[in-house]
């Protein structure tokens, strides 16, 4: 029998899809930016323009996710280090690595209180602690160079900021293609994506 | 006012204002200047003595003409060390003619006389106030009576267009009729006008300031600015001129706004001390200071004008240090920020490149590319190459094709580097090592050259079709045989220990102004790949012995880039602005972080499709579930 279990507020899911929206934008504007002689979306000059609306966008989104996480105490599911969690983290790998491929469940219950994994929470951690302010403040120098010419001087100027940006840009795209594939790992392929969508995950339980 | 009467009203205006504008730009060089009488170098009018013309004693009389020609460096080429680090890559011009012997001192006066306005070091003659002071002087032939030696005769030959003088033989003779009883001439007559731009254009570059006049010019050593950087100040259309420019059709700009818009060299260019135009520059005057309220009386001007001349900081200036960077900008006549509200970023974009980066789009003219020295033509002159002609440049049928200025990190004294529009060349000569200097045009000559002919040894040494003559690539010193047969004739020639040096010189490019909405407004043209700055700059079409210049030497324009020798032998020249600190979003030429970037999302999604296929194939192939929810059911 099928029981749906809510996993993701409706606060939750709009955070992560305009977190999504965003990101993807940002992606797609900031190679036009970049290579604006081999692709061709916006122009060159709208796409400047777009990056910047969709950056103060995540930006915000971001500073909102920050304080409902906190608030809410749901910040508390992205710490690591509970007990057992390099054993539970070896055998997630584990998992990935061979019993995905054998059928096996999965090694570890996901519940609305314990969603995340422990790879999960390590890529998390980097990528909210580490990627994303390096790629918020990298583009917002970026952006202020106009602005703040002697601050951006001591950091190193453009020649430091923009490839710094543009790592951490193709670091995050990486991270959305892995991310988008790990969402098939579910108990079904789509059963993840269904999840962020209506908030809730069906799951087996014993009549 | 009803509408015949606002008609009338309208019609008067949109007549009267190009009419009284026609009319200043003739009467820009009217002077009203009184009869004066012509004396030679004792005092004595010159119609009583017959002798040649004294400038500094006829101006003399009522301008301090001594201290003229001690403020000037068209006078005295800068000081020692400036002139001592001259060297002119179209006219071999250089180094220090006041450390020359009289015999030297007067061969170069015959070389380059015609180019110098006369007096300071160049004792056998005198400042030649004529020269700039005349609507038409007879450039040539004072230039002619220099090369013959007839120094004292300059002046005299610098009024052939009037009246006042008739050649006789080497020398000029006075036509006393034209003079009134005190020995003067009538000023209809003698003609004197301000300074005008075509008077600078004799030297420096082509002027032309009748925008009517289909002219063609080709690239000539004696307008040196035109020469090495395709510059043209007319208020013409380029489309109207006589100039065989691809697309010229389109092209309904005038060559110079500037000139366009009644400007004169001197509205820039002008004397350091007229109380009229002063205005210090932003680059020395106090920042607190809008205006310098103290200025000279103009009787007192009239009588002590300044002749340094505003200037800029141009890299290839030889002369001139201590006024560089008088000039006033464009941002003191121009106020950008209210112009340039379309422009993203217009602080950064100020602040990183000059004006005429944008406004400069493109050069309509030939201009030189490099100047090989190390071989001569049949008439003594450098193998020069252009850019921005398919063809001979002096050929008026060759298809003018011109430019685009290659951006390089230009740094005035106080300030941060700009990007500022240059012509990069490269100069390829002979340098006696053992005296340290370059080998004397005289030697090369010699060495070089039987007549109009090339000597029979250097032939022997380099006709390899044993036509007779040298051409293409037997002038290209591109063997060991070839530099040897010349090194060996040049020993004979006098030199002792000579060898091929190389060196890039650049050209700022600051004239040729396009009007506004001809300026660089496409993003796409410094953001992106294909930016200007991706393009392969030419500098040489070939590297005489095999040498290649290497950098800029001294001067305020730095290289941001990398120089290539081609398969084919030339030299070109690559921009990287990062290398000065800049870097226009979209261009990267070394783009190290993206090909990390990319492989590593390529390997993820490698690695996706092996985990991914794998699954699946084990979910098609075998009794394994593609999901923990198949194992479980």
């Amino acid at each position: 029998m099928k029981k749906a279990v809510k996993f993701y507020s409706l606060h939750e899911r709009i955070w992560h899809w305009v977190q999504a929206l965003t990101v993807i934008v940002l992606l797609v504007t900031g190679i036009e930016v970049h290579a604006p002689g081999s692709v061709h979306i916006l122009g060159f000059e709208l796409a400047v323009v777009a990056h910047n609306v969709f950056a103060g966008l995540l930006l915000l989104n971001a500073l909102m996710g920050l304080f409902y996480f906190l608030t809410s105490g749901k910040m508390k599911q992205y710490v690591p280090g509970e007990s057992g969690f390099f054993i539970k983290a070896v055998r997630q790998a584990q998992y990935y690595m061979g019993g995905i491929f054998r059928g096996e469940p999965h090694p570890l219950d996901a519940t609305p209180e314990a969603r995340l994994n422990p790879l999960q929470k390590i890529t998390y951690l980097m990528i909210l602690n580490v990627l994303l302010p390096v790629q918020v403040v990298t583009g917002i120098l970026i952006w202020g160079a106009e602005r703040w010419p002697a601050l951006i001087a001591k950091v190193g100027g453009l020649a430091i900021l923009v490839p710094v940006h543009a790592m951490a840009s193709w670091l995050f795209l990486s991270f959305i293609i892995m991310h988008i594939y790990l969402t098939t790992t579910g108990h079904t392929p789509l059963a993840n994506l269904k999840a962020m969508v209506s908030g809730y995950h069906e799951e087996e339980t014993e009549v | 006012m009803n509408f015949k009467w606002t008609l009338l009203a309208a019609l008067a205006v949109s007549v009267s204002t190009p009419l009284s504008l026609a009319s200043f730009a003739a009467s820009a060089g009217e002077l009203e200047h009184p009869a004066v009488p012509f004396l030679d170098a004792s005092g004595a009018k010159v119609t009583d003595s017959g002798a040649p013309l004294s400038t500094m004693k006829t101006c003399g009389a009522c301008h301090d003409t001594d201290y003229i020609a001690s403020h000037s460096y068209h006078v005295s080429l800068g000081s020692d060390a400036e002139r001592s680090a001259r060297f002119d890559a179209v006219t071999y011009d250089g180094g220090d003619p006041a450390k020359l012997d009289a015999a030297g001192l007067d061969a170069w006066i015959r070389e380059f006389g015609g180019r110098h306005v006369g007096g300071g070091f160049a004792t056998p003659t005198e400042m030649n106030c004529f020269l700039c002071h005349l609507a038409k002087p007879a450039v040539d032939e004072r230039a002619e009576a220099l090369q013959s030696g007839a120094f004292e005769f300059a002046p005299m030959a610098t009024l052939a267009a009037t009246d006042l003088v008739a050649k006789s033989g080497t020398s000029w003779q006075w036509n006393a009729s034209a003079f009134d009883a005190d020995g003067a001439p009538e000023p209809e007559a003698l003609g004197l006008t301000a300074p005008g731009s075509a008077n600078c254009g004799l030297c420096h570059g082509a002027v032309v300031m009748d925008h009517k006049q289909p002219f063609f010019l080709a690239p000539s050593a004696s307008q040196p600015e035109t020469a090495t950087t395709g510059a043209i100040f007319s208020p013409g259309r380029i489309r109207r001129s006589g100039m065989n420019v691809a697309g010229k059709d389109a092209l309904s700009r005038p060559w110079d706004v500037h000139a366009e818009r009644l400007l004169e060299c001197t509205s820039c260019h002008g004397s350091t001390n007229n109380p009229a135009m002063y205005n210090e520059a932003t680059s020395t005057r106090p920042g607190h200071l809008k205006s310098e309220a103290r200025r000279l009386d103009i009787s007192e001007f009239l009588r002590t004008p300044s002749h340094d001349f505003e200037k800029g900081h141009v890299a290839q200036a030889q002369i001139g240090a201590d006024t560089a960077g008088t000039m006033r900008s464009c941002e003191d006549c121009h106020d950008a920020t209210t112009t340039h509200d379309f422009l993203p970023y217009s602080a950064r974009h100020f602040e990183s490149m000059q004006c005429e980066a944008c406004h400069i789009p493109s050069v309509n003219a030939a201009a030189l590319e490099s100047a090989n020295w190390t071989m001569l033509g049949t008439d003594g002159e450098a193998l020069l190459s252009y850019r921005g002609v398919a063809g001979d440049p002096n050929d008026p049928r060759s298809l003018v094709t011109g430019y685009t200025p290659v951006l390089l990190p230009r740094t005035d004294p106080g300030k941060s580097a700009k990007l500022a529009p240059q012509n990069l060349t490269s100069v390829f000569y002979w340098f006696d090592e053992a005296r340290g200097e370059r080998v004397p045009l005289a030697t090369l000559r010699a060495a070089l050259l039987d007549g109009d002919h090339y000597a029979s040894a250097i032939l022997a040494g380099l006709d390899a079709n044993k036509s007779g003559t040298l051409e293409g690539e037997e002038l290209q010193l591109a063997s060991t045989d070839a530099v040897d047969a010349v090194k060996k004739a040049l020993v004979v020639a006098g030199a002792a220990q000579p060898v091929i040096k190389a060196e890039l010189k650049s050209y700022g490019v600051h004239h040729g102004v396009a009007p506004g909405n001809w300026a660089v407004r496409d993003c796409s043209v410094c953001h992106g790949e294909e930016a200007r700055f991706s393009a392969a700059v030419s500098l040489a079409p070939y590297l005489p012995g095999g040498v290649r210049p290497t950098d800029l030497g001294e001067t305020n324009v730095a290289l941001a880039g990398t120089l290539e020798v081609l398969p084919s032998g030339g030299l070109v020249y690559r921009s990287d602005p990062s290398q000065a600190g800049m870097n226009p979003l979209g261009f990267e030429p070394d783009r190290l972080v993206d090909r990390v970037g990319l492989w590593l999302a390529v390997l993820t999604i490698c690695g996706v499709l092996i985990h991914g296929g794998t699954r699946i194939f084990l979910s098609l192939n075998t009794q394994v579930p593609s999901s923990p929810k198949e194992a479980q059911a």
